[in-house]
């Protein structure tokens, strides 16, 4: 089960700032980060980050050039 | 009955045929009357004889001691078992068993509480194998017990038979105290008889199987790889101690197979390996009363383990079980059949097959075994789990050359912590069990990234700047070239151009590209788009079209900022972007108005992608304001004053120092193109700029070192970073410049400039690796293992960084950005994954150990580059190096090493393989060595490993036929003891099937038939014919020339004690001379054949006065002299009058024999000095030249160090190779302080004389040292030197009528050639400090020299060497031959440097390589040696009467 092994379960993860990344699917969440409720493999964590990750500026920016 | 007591009743003859038998037979069918295992011991005990392999144990004794009682209990058990009464002796190779009928045995009582010193002093005490008895026994006397030690060889026991041997004796003490004592038993079964049983065996089908099992079980088995606290020997040694620790009592109930799984499960974390084996024991299994015997009949098995760490400790174990029990059925084959049927790769550092040993003993019962001190042991580390009525123990032995007791005992405690884990969650898999205790956990996690500093979280980058330009308006901001910045001009321009920009629609998050070089507008443009809000993406305007159109359209920028120039020529393909020009002038204006935030986007720095695409890195204000805030730790050494940024503007490394010294009011400057290529130009720079701070990448930094070799005293901080900083450049560094911090960084572009630094010490030139330090403030260091767990220290991790550093993530990459990106569970932020490894060391510093994808494995082996380059590079005369893998045939790997030599010097492969061999293992040593100019470097200046071309001679797999006598020798042994026909010179002995007890084998016989003691482990190091050819003939070569080393060694001394140069001799201060347009040069030697021809050179080269120093009794007779001798070599011409002065002295006198006036006159007036003087006499002892030709280089150095710096040119000889052994090819290095061969006479004289100059050279004098070879006729007169001795021969022999028949090499280079080459080297400043070989690429022969003095019209009579040399030594004392007849009697007119074979083999130009390049576009060249030519040489000697005209020789 490590970071590298093609049969590690991740999930899809956000923090506040709404920047993506993935963890280790049967581990507490670090403080910060919440679910997305995705989960399977690394490469499958990525692929639906490459669809759901479409603004990558952090939500602080994206909020201040908006107002 | 044993074959021993056969052997004693053999008569002379019959031993003579056993051995016959013996020597021929296959290993199996050897009637050896060793078992395998004392064969395999008796192999180790030949490779090095100082191993205590021997076994200790100590009991306790409680109560009164019988000492007779137990001198006789003692006895008897010893004459019980046969083994204890054998000895050892050699014979041809093989070793054969002795047993004598009785042996006495001492019991020496000792009156001692020191247990430890007694078994220390045991372990000291070495037994005489062929002397016996290799049992020993002590008994001490301590306050209130006894403590009986008994030692055993352990050819003759193991640890098992210690034991067995001291219950015998205290049972049969007790029995005879007791008075119950019985006769004694016969042993059930001799050991004699289960040696004959494992012979039985080894022949059987059974064996095969068990072969057949071990080939299959260990194919491709790798060394167990820990990380040690030290380099690993290239030889293993055994220096060891031992930490016993107890078992706490609720893992008491651990079986043998769990506790052996814990400590696998440890091994495996301390090396990231997943599959290694662990060596155990093995009970004797031979007869079923083998367990009852003492001898030596233990074995040791491999037990290979793949750990998956998603397993439990208990799942472990149980397979750990299955494969004993496995191991267990196939354990009767010897542990060197086993190592033989695997044949893992040759590797003298390590054991074979396994580097660790796990045994598990029972020790409850009779007698108290106490536990004794550790001074040796066999392996990497073994674990001993010990039960006895007091507990639980493990007791970890282990090497102390390679590890810490400190790391040992952490080892320890993690393998008690694991188990502790395992046995409280049994449940739990081995990979989610930390290694670390809460301590140590808090310690790596916490306590080393303890880095918070304070500083203005609020502010944005050009804020920073911003504040600095109002505090110094008028300082300089930045400099390049002539043109200057102050911080109020860099100020106002990047605020207009921010207005223009804002005015184009820039704002938060836009991207602007900025064609970046290395002018001062550059950071304008920077510096405009950080204030208008935008983020920067810095572009090199000389980018391919194709990259800058990927990058404008992933970066999304609509607007590019640049010089006039540049942005007019940007390509169609980024066509429709808008476009501004960074104003050049003046121009003020306010800062535009907009909003920045710390989160804000500053710049996006694009790096070549994995995937060959260059990907976008987003640093955000607040990441690249921590990075440059950091820069306070290093303000130690002084503030930025004056910043050398080297590195391009679109490699984040730039940004360290450029906002570090704009944030702090300095000046930054750029050099110019020219002057990053050429680092004496950039010396220059740093000169007069007078910088205070420098930074580059290690290898560029050597560059600066070597090759601008004046003193850079204005810079107080270096800093290097972007590859791994070499220990050596640590060393040059701090030699040239000690009160110049150095300061060695780690970072990624993805964690803002830099991560951690490391200040650097001189000590750390000492180190394998110098560290990269600690995190910088406010960055953090995680090593986390694949489990994304901290590893403790020792253990190697990834890297991943924390704190304000990190970067945003990468431009349109999402998923890259979320896979390298991650969250931090120790923390707040993001971790970034940098795919690099690295450990921490005991107190927190981090270790680099490269990259974590990259692993080099050749073979099996996994090597670490970085290793051998540290090697290469201790050469004192490599300046850079490279390693590489290249695989140009596929699936051959090799190995090969990139070699920049010192400036004008040249390296041979088989100097830098000489090097290396036996200091890393054998297939550490690349294979082929490339030298190169330079290292090509990729644009940011790293080296460009891609573009290292294939070495041209590839080390093919075809035969190679021996190429020599000897060669022809040592390949029949290796055939005849392999069993094949034919074996190519360059063939591995084991690829070619060899194992350990065949390499004994061919040890013995090669020692024998060559007459040499040749040991075991040269064969294992060069384990070809053509090593070991050049292994005999060195050791030939050793015997031959010096009675013993001693011998040598006085000689050496002898020799040096006259290397010395007044220290009064130095050019400090000095004004220069004019070296290379001169106006008066000193020539000496001008009336030998040479000094002529360089006298007559500078005349037509130079303006200047040659000054001609001559013997004479007055000048006018000095004068006769000079021009006696240039008319007899048709060298004369009238004109020379005027140019040519004589100084009449003497080179052998002080102050050339001059008057102290004149001298210094000299001293002011000449420019350069050629040294062409010497008394040449083959005949005269070193002590009647000594005078002039040492004394006068030293006189002539001073004078060329007296009121001005006078350059140097030293007329060398060839003879400073010839006459001191020196192996081919002869290159231009500096010569060995160790010659081969001491040599004598005038090639001493020569040795002496170019070393002084060398003392000269290197402390400042220019110089440069000419080496002529065999000069002779000038190719336009023939003018040839009368008094050469080859002509002396030829005209003696032709007078006697014979010629001897010898064909040497005759490298005879032209004489005005010679001197052309000395004198246009000289002329030139890159010529200085060099070495010049001047020889002739295309030698001639004897032979051929023979055919043209047959062709010239002589009749010759060839004769035998040695009969010419008879009549030689016959004639009459007025015959020419007489003066050389001393040099006849003693030795051959041959030399062996001389051999044409040797000059086919040797590159002509490895050994003119300095030369030929100097004389490149000068138009000169060695013209050819042919029969026109030399018919005008002899023509020229007829016509001056030195050899008789062909028709009036009388045969």
């Amino acid at each position: 089960m490590g970071i590298d092994d093609a049969d590690t379960i991740f999930q899809v993860v956000v923090n506040e700032q709404d920047q993506y990344s993935i963890w280790f699917a049967d581990r507490a969440l670090p403080a910060g980060w919440t679910a997305d409720g995705t989960t399977g493999t690394k490469q499958e964590c990525l692929q639906h980050i490459d669809t759901v990750w479409t603004d990558m500026r952090p939500r602080s920016v994206r909020e201040r050039v908006s107002s | 009955m044993s074959q021993q007591h056969e052997l004693e009743s053999m008569t002379p003859e019959e031993k003579r045929a056993l051995l016959a038998q013996l020597l021929d037979g296959s290993a199996e069918a050897t009637p050896s009357n060793l078992s395998l295992e004392q064969r395999r011991l008796w192999m180790l005990l030949q490779l090095d004889e100082t191993k205590p392999w021997q076994v200790s144990i100590a009991v306790r004794l409680d109560g009164e001691i019988s000492q007779a009682a137990m001198q006789q209990a003692l006895t008897s058990v010893v004459q019980r078992h046969e083994v204890l009464r054998a000895t050892f002796r050699e014979v041809d190779g093989h070793p054969l068993a002795t047993t004598v009928p009785a042996v006495a045995l001492r019991l020496p009582v000792i009156e001692t509480d020191d247990l430890e010193k007694v078994v220390a002093n045991e372990t000291r005490t070495r037994f005489d194998l062929a002397k016996g008895p290799l049992v020993r026994a002590s008994l001490l006397r301590r306050t209130g017990d006894h403590v009986l030690v008994l030692t055993l060889h352990q050819m003759v026991a193991d640890r098992r038979s210690a034991k067995l041997l001291a219950d015998e004796v205290l049972t049969k003490y007790t029995e005879l105290v007791d008075g119950t004592a019985q006769d004694v038993l016969a042993t059930p079964v001799d050991f004699h008889s289960l040696v004959t049983a494992q012979r039985d065996w080894v022949n059987s089908d059974d064996a095969t199987k068990d072969v057949d099992y071990w080939r299959d079980q260990l194919a491709a088995i790798q060394a167990l790889e820990l990380p040690t606290d030290r380099p690993r020997p290239p030889l293993k040694t055994i220096h060891g101690s031992s930490i016993t620790v107890p078992v706490p009592e609720k893992l008491a109930g651990c079986g043998s197979e769990v506790l052996l799984s814990a400590y696998v499960a440890v091994l495996a974390r301390y090396s990231q390996q997943r599959d290694f084996a662990v060596g155990v024991p093995v009970a004797a299994s031979w007869h079923e009363d083998g367990a009852n015997l003492v001898g030596p009949l233990e074995n040791m098995v491999p037990l290979r383990i793949e750990v998956s760490e998603s397993e439990t400790l208990e799942r472990l174990a149980a397979q750990v079980g299955a494969i004993h029990a496995e191991a267990l059925t196939h354990s009767r084959l010897s542990f060197d059949r086993i190592v033989e049927a695997a044949q893992p790769q040759r590797d003298l550092s390590r054991t074979p097959l396994f580097q660790t040993f796990f045994a598990y003993d029972e020790e409850a019962g009779s007698h108290q075994a106490l536990d004794l001190p550790t001074t040796w042991t066999p392996h990497d580390i073994d674990l001993y789990a010990v039960r006895r009525d007091t507990g639980l123990t493990l007791r970890a032995q282990y090497n102390t050359d390679l590890f810490d007791q400190a790391t040992i005992e952490r080892f320890l405690g993690h393998v008690l912590l694991l188990l502790d884990e395992a046995v409280a969650s049994p449940a739990k898999p081995l990979a989610e069990i930390p290694l670390l205790t809460d301590a140590e956990h808090d310690q790596v996690v916490v306590a080393w990234n303890a880095t918070y500093a304070e500083h203005d979280r609020s502010a944005t980058l050009h804020e920073l700047v911003e504040k600095a330009a109002a505090n110094n308006p008028s300082g300089i901001a930045v400099a390049a070239g002539d043109t200057e910045l102050t911080y109020a001009q860099l100020d106002g321009r990047a605020n207009a151009l921010a207005a223009e920009l804002v005015s184009r629609g820039v704002s938060t998050e836009s991207r602007v590209g900025v064609l970046v070089d290395r002018t001062v507008h550059s950071v304008v443009g920077l510096l405009a788009v950080l204030k208008a809000g935008g983020a920067y993406v810095p572009l090199d305007p000389s980018y391919p079209a194709d990259r800058l159109a990927f990058i404008v359209n992933d970066a999304q920028i609509e607007i590019f900022v640049g010089l006039r120039g540049a942005v007019d020529v940007l390509p169609k393909e980024v066509a429709g972007t808008d476009r501004i020009t960074i104003p050049t002038t003046d121009v003020t204006a306010d800062k535009p108005e907009s909003s920045v935030d710390t989160g804000d986007l500053a710049y996006v720095i694009y790096t070549s992608g994995s995937t060959g695409r260059p990907k976008g890195v987003a640093v955000e204000h607040r990441s690249i304001v921590q990075s440059t805030a950091a820069r306070s730790s290093l303000e130690g050494s002084g503030l930025p004053e004056r910043y050398l940024v080297l590195a391009p503007l679109t490699f984040d490394a730039a940004g360290g120092g450029l906002y570090w010294t704009l944030s702090r009011g300095g000046t930054v400057v750029f050099p110019t193109d020219s002057e990053v290529l050429d680092p004496r130009l950039l010396g220059r720079l740093i000169r007069t700029r007078e910088l205070t701070h420098v930074d580059g990448v290690p290898s560029q930094y050597a560059v600066l070192l070597e090759t601008d070799l004046e003193a850079r005293d204005s810079v107080r901080t270096t800093v290097v970073a972007g590859e791994a900083l070499p220990p050596k450049l640590v060393a040059d560094h701090y030699r040239v410049s000690p009160d110049n911090a150095l300061y060695n960084e780690y970072g990624p572009t993805e964690a803002s400039v830099w991560a951690t630094v490391h200040p650097v010490q001189p000590s750390d030139a000492d180190l394998p690796r110098v560290p990269i330090g600690r995190p910088v403030p406010n960055a953090k260091i995680y090593l986390l293992d694949k489990r994304y767990n901290p590893v403790p220290a020792g253990v190697p991790g990834e890297i991943y960084i924390g704190g304000d550093g990190v970067a945003r993530g990468y431009v349109n990459r999402p998923a890259m950005t979320a896979e390298r990106f991650l969250p931090n569970p120790f923390g707040a932020g993001r971790l970034y994954r940098t795919g690099d490894l690295a450990r921490y060391q005991a107190d927190g510093t981090i270790e680099f150990l490269g990259r974590a994808d990259t692993q080099v494995k050749i073979r099996g082996f996994r090597i670490e580059l970085s290793e051998i380059e540290n090697v290469v590079l201790r050469h004192p005369l490599v300046a850079e190096a490279v390693v590489t893998v290249r695989e140009d045939q596929p699936g051959v790997p090799r190995l090969v090493a990139y070699v920049v030599p010192v400036i004008g010097r040249v390296l041979t492969q088989e100097t830098l393989i000489n090097h290396v061999i036996g200091q890393v293992p054998d297939y550490m040593v690349p294979s082929n060595f490339v030298t190169l100019e330079k290292m090509p470097l990729t644009r940011h200046g790293k080296i460009d490993t891609n573009a290292l071309p294939a070495p041209q001679q590839i080390l093919a797999s075809g035969f190679v036929e021996p190429a020599n006598e000897l060669e022809a020798g040592i390949a029949e042994t290796f055939a005849s003891v392999l069993g094949l026909q034919h074996i190519s010179a360059t063939a591995d002995f084991f690829s070619l099937g060899g194992n350990s007890l065949l390499v004994a084998r061919l040890a013995s016989q090669l020692s024998r038939e060559n007459d040499i003691e040749l040991p075991i482990d040269e064969v294992f190091r060069v384990p070809t014919v053509q090593g070991i050819a050049r292994v005999v003939e060195t050791h030939q070569r050793e015997r031959s020339d010096v009675d013993s080393a001693a011998l040598y060694t006085q000689q050496v001394a002898e020799l040096v004690a006259d290397v010395k140069l007044d220290p009064s001799i130095k050019p400090d201060g000095l004004p220069k001379a004019n070296w290379f347009s001169p106006k008066h040069i000193l020539v000496t030697g001008a009336t030998g054949y040479l000094g002529v021809f360089i006298a007559v050179e500078l005349v037509n080269r130079t303006d200047a006065t040659i000054h001609c120093l001559v013997r004479g009794e007055s000048p006018d007779a000095a004068w006769d002299r000079l021009e006696e001798t240039m008319r007899k070599y048709r060298a004369w011409d009238e004109s020379y009058r005027d140019r040519i002065k004589v100084v009449t002295g003497d080179l052998a006198k002080p102050y050339l024999g001059l008057p102290k006036e004149e001298f210094d006159r000299y001293c002011e007036l000449f420019d350069s000095v050629y040294h062409s003087g010497a008394i040449v006499n083959f005949t005269y002892p070193y002590e009647a030249m000594k005078a002039a030709n040492v004394l006068g280089t030293e006189e002539l150095l001073r004078l060329c160090t007296k009121k001005t710096l006078k350059a140097f040119h030293l007329v060398s000889s060839v003879d400073v190779f010839m006459g001191t052994g020196a192996e081919r090819p002869f290159t231009e290095e500096d010569l060995g302080m160790k010659p081969v061969k001491i040599p004598t006479g005038y090639p001493r004289t020569k040795w002496v004389a170019e070393h002084i100059t060398v003392i000269a050279r290197d402390r400042g004098i220019p110089v440069t040292i000419q080496r002529p070879w065999m000069i002779t006729g000038h190719t336009k007169t023939g003018a040839s030197h009368d008094t050469d001795y080859l002509y002396v021969y030829l005209r003696g022999f032709l007078d006697l009528g014979v010629l001897p028949l010898y064909n040497d090499v005759i490298n005879a280079v032209p004489v005005d050639y010679t001197a052309e080459a000395i004198v246009y080297t000289s002329l030139r400043e890159e010529n200085l400090g060099k070495n010049f070989n001047i020889t002739n690429q295309e030698p001639t022969t004897m032979t051929q020299c023979y055919q043209w003095l047959r062709t010239f019209g002589y009749d010759l009579n060839v004769v035998d060497e040695a009969e010419a040399r008879r009549q030689a030594l016959e004639v009459e004392e007025d015959h020419i031959l007489y003066p050389l007849t001393p040099l006849l009697r003693v030795a051959s007119m041959r030399h062996a440097a001389l051999d044409p074979d040797l000059q086919k083999a040797v590159d002509p130009m490895d050994e003119c390589r300095v030369l030929t390049e100097a004389l490149e576009g000068s138009g000169i060249s060695c013209p050819p040696v042919n029969e026109q030519w030399a018919h005008s040489c002899f023509q020229f000697l007829v016509d001056n009467g030195y050899l008789p005209a062909p028709q009036d020789v009388v045969r």
